[in-house]
């Protein structure tokens, strides 16, 4: 019990409800981008480098947004996804070529080369973009909405608001992909893709889509992630690895596996971070290294993930 | 395996490569040594510097592609191993003991880290296994970053030794290094291990069931490939004279080899070192180049880099020496060329009897019809 009762001593539980939401806030934005991620994986063999720089770009979106035409981040949802679906579309364009070549060892080096590629593309813009912004990195800083009080614990509005639309998100991205027609095709597409053109379903119109909707969610979560903090061109190819990690715990292909392990890893971070906080350590800078270390450890005990598509 | 029957694989085997003289690498050797010297007593300050950094990145790109190449599993923290290397070699040297051991000892610890890092990581296939490397060399970052009373950080430590090592001495060091573990790479496929590997490389499971130790295999040779990446990570080291978090374990630092390997083509000594040079020299003048023509543009050279990665993806996919005419010389004897005369090309050595690396696709795409890149 020591781990749980020492640091609510030590902190208070209100800063320790806050590290929690944080957590999850966190878990969710990681489970929006494996969960495009793991699409895109599944259905068209594309190991996505790039995909964390779209969540970078994202954000660039609604902080561009907010601070020239003050634009409301919650708003500028329903303007950055259709931009980065046609983002998507066009970035499905440019892989139409490696994604059909002739093996998938080729497929696989062409992906990792075109997105690693258009990673360091946008990485390297970045710093351009920043500049002619003005600021060293994206934020929606001046956007307050107030604190909420529950039960005598003082809440950042902004926190709850952003765990709630990335909730809502996730069981709409369910729903879509278990009881829709479309997210049917992707599924075949995602479990035999030979049969599943053999039934008449296009690999190519079905990538398409896998395409848009991903990224679309990274956007998304790049939206939420600026909410809650700065963002710089750097955080692309992290956050790409820790969607990674999230996959490989959650089961390649596997849509609910990469939505729960999200949320797991994100509340461990978050618990790892109070028990350090509790002990007297720095615990921030380690915030990074928890989910690679979680995945070291499942990479090792258990190839497959945790859980089982 | 006992010792006998391992040794016994790294014996070189006619049948396998009929000649010593595989391809160009006796050309390729003399091209570079007499590179190497013009470039050590005609160019400039510039030039040197340049090509200096080309020999070092080539043999990174070398000595990743001994394990990638032959295994065909990208192992993306890669720069793991340079980063050891570095470190290593910074510890000891500062500590004392004279440059030469020093690197040696680069090289061994980053062998002995390879050692460690295959037990968990070698079960893993296809993508399970980049993701994994290229997540280790990150926490290695972070690990480095946040422990910056030991390693120095992000503000790094500088190297003593460095002072003594420059210009030519550093020049043909590398040049020494380059040419070894181009042997090195040129020997393992010629070998046994190279046999047994090209086979893992084609069906991992039917290697399995024929009676290859697979584990081993890859091992021994991702040993290799660590422990010449461990010198050349101290040779980088003593180049920059100092060693820090970005410049041995940044991700652009660690992937820079890979994407150059990858670019030239993967598996064959001369992709690899075309790869390189083109990558690194595009790396150096581009951004120069630009902003010669467009001063007010300041953009970091990843960016070329990136576009340089979408086009060859995108096009080349194989690699630069996918393209027909270099598919036709690289493995090729030079005493055929010249006596068969370029017009009608060249008798391409063992053409009939081995699969290389680069081999049809047919062939290729037989074996690997429902072959899930992530399966387990």
């Amino acid at each position: 019990m020591l781990p749980v009762v020492l640091p609510m001593v030590l902190l208070g539980v209100s800063s320790i409800v806050t590290v929690l939401i944080q957590g999850l806030l966190f878990g969710g934005i990681l489970a929006l981008i494996a969960v495009g991620l793991s699409l895109i994986f599944g259905v068209t063999r594309v190991l996505n480098i790039a995909h964390g720089d779209f969540l970078f770009l994202g954000g660039v979106v609604t902080s561009v947004l907010f601070t020239r035409y003050s634009v409301n981040p919650f708003l500028s949802i329903i303007l950055v996804m259709p931009i980065f679906a046609g983002v998507g579309i066009l970035f499905s364009l440019l892989m139409k070529k490696p994604m059909s070549a002739r093996s998938p060892e080729i497929v696989t080096a062409a992906s990792v080369l075109v997105t690693l590629g258009l990673s360091n593309v946008i990485e390297g813009l970045g710093g351009t973009i920043t500049s002619i912004y003005g600021y060293p990195y994206f934020t929606v800083s001046r956007f307050d909405t107030g604190t909420l009080y529950v039960g005598g614990i003082a809440l950042s509005n902004l926190l709850v608001l952003a765990l709630a639309i990335i909730v809502g998100i996730s069981i709409g991205m369910t729903l879509f992909v278990y009881r829709t027609n479309l997210g049917t095709v992707m599924r075949a597409a995602m479990t035999d893709r030979e049969v599943a053109v053999m039934l008449g379903i296009s690999p190519f119109r079905v990538s398409m889509m896998t395409f848009a909707i991903g990224i679309s969610l990274a956007a998304l979560a790049g939206t939420v992630e600026v909410m809650v903090t700065n963002i710089d061109a750097s955080v692309g190819l992290v956050l790409t690895i820790q969607a990674l990690t999230v996959i490989v715990l959650g089961g390649v292909g596997s849509f609910y596996g990469a939505l729960l392990a999200g949320f797991l890893i994100g509340t461990s971070v978050s618990v790892t971070e109070i028990v350090l906080e509790a002990v007297g350590q720095q615990a921030g800078i380690w915030n990074a290294a928890v989910p690679l270390v979680i995945l070291i450890i499942v990479l090792i005990v258990k190839p497959g993930g945790l859980f089982r598509r | 395996m006992s010792w006998p029957r391992f040794l016994r694989l790294l014996k070189p085997d006619w049948r396998i490569s009929p000649t010593p003289f595989t391809g160009f690498s006796v050309w390729t050797m003399i091209f570079l040594v007499a590179l190497t010297a013009v470039a050590s007593l005609f160019f400039n300050a510039s030039l040197h510097d340049a090509f200096q950094q080309i020999l070092l990145i080539t043999a990174m790109a070398l000595s990743y592609d001994v394990f990638s190449g032959y295994v065909g599993a990208y192992n993306l923290g890669f720069g793991a191993f340079i980063g050891i290397g570095a470190y290593a070699f910074a510890v000891t040297s500062n500590s004392g003991l004279g440059a030469a051991p020093s690197f040696v000892v680069a090289g061994l610890a980053s062998a002995a880290f390879a050692v460690a890092l295959s037990y968990p990581f070698l079960r893993l296939r296809g993508g399970y296994f980049a993701i994994g490397t290229l997540a280790f060399a990150v926490l290695l970052y972070i690990i480095d970053i946040n422990f910056f009373s030991y390693t120095g950080g992000t503000v790094g430590m500088s190297i003593k030794a460095a002072n003594g090592l420059g210009g030519p001495s550093l020049l043909f060091g590398s040049l020494l290094l380059l040419v070894i573990v181009m042997q090195v790479h040129l020997g393992v496929g010629r070998t046994k291990l190279g046999l047994a590997l090209r086979s893992i490389k084609e069906d991992e499971d039917v290697a399995q069931s024929v009676g290859i130790n697979v584990f081993r295999m890859k091992q021994v040779v991702l040993v290799v490939s660590a422990f010449f990446a461990g010198i050349c990570g101290a040779l980088y080291a003593t180049y920059l004279g100092f060693v820090s978090a970005d410049s041995a374990l940044g991700l652009g630092a660690g992937l820079f080899p890979v994407a150059a390997a990858i670019i030239g083509g993967s598996g064959v000594y001369l992709g690899v070192i075309v790869g390189s040079f083109l990558l690194t020299w595009a790396n150096l003048t581009i951004p120069g180049l630009v902003s010669s023509f467009y001063f007010y543009v300041s953009l970091s050279p990843l960016v070329f880099i990136g576009i340089i990665l979408i086009i060859v993806g995108v096009f080349i996919p194989e690699g630069i020496l996918a393209f027909r005419v270099f598919k036709k010389y690289a493995r090729a004897r030079p005493d055929k060329v010249l006596i068969g005369g370029f017009g009608e090309g060249p008798a391409v050595a063992g053409e009939t009897s081995e699969e290389g690396p680069i081999q049809d696709g047919s062939a290729r795409l037989a074996n690997t019809v429902k072959k899930d890149s992530l399966a387990q």
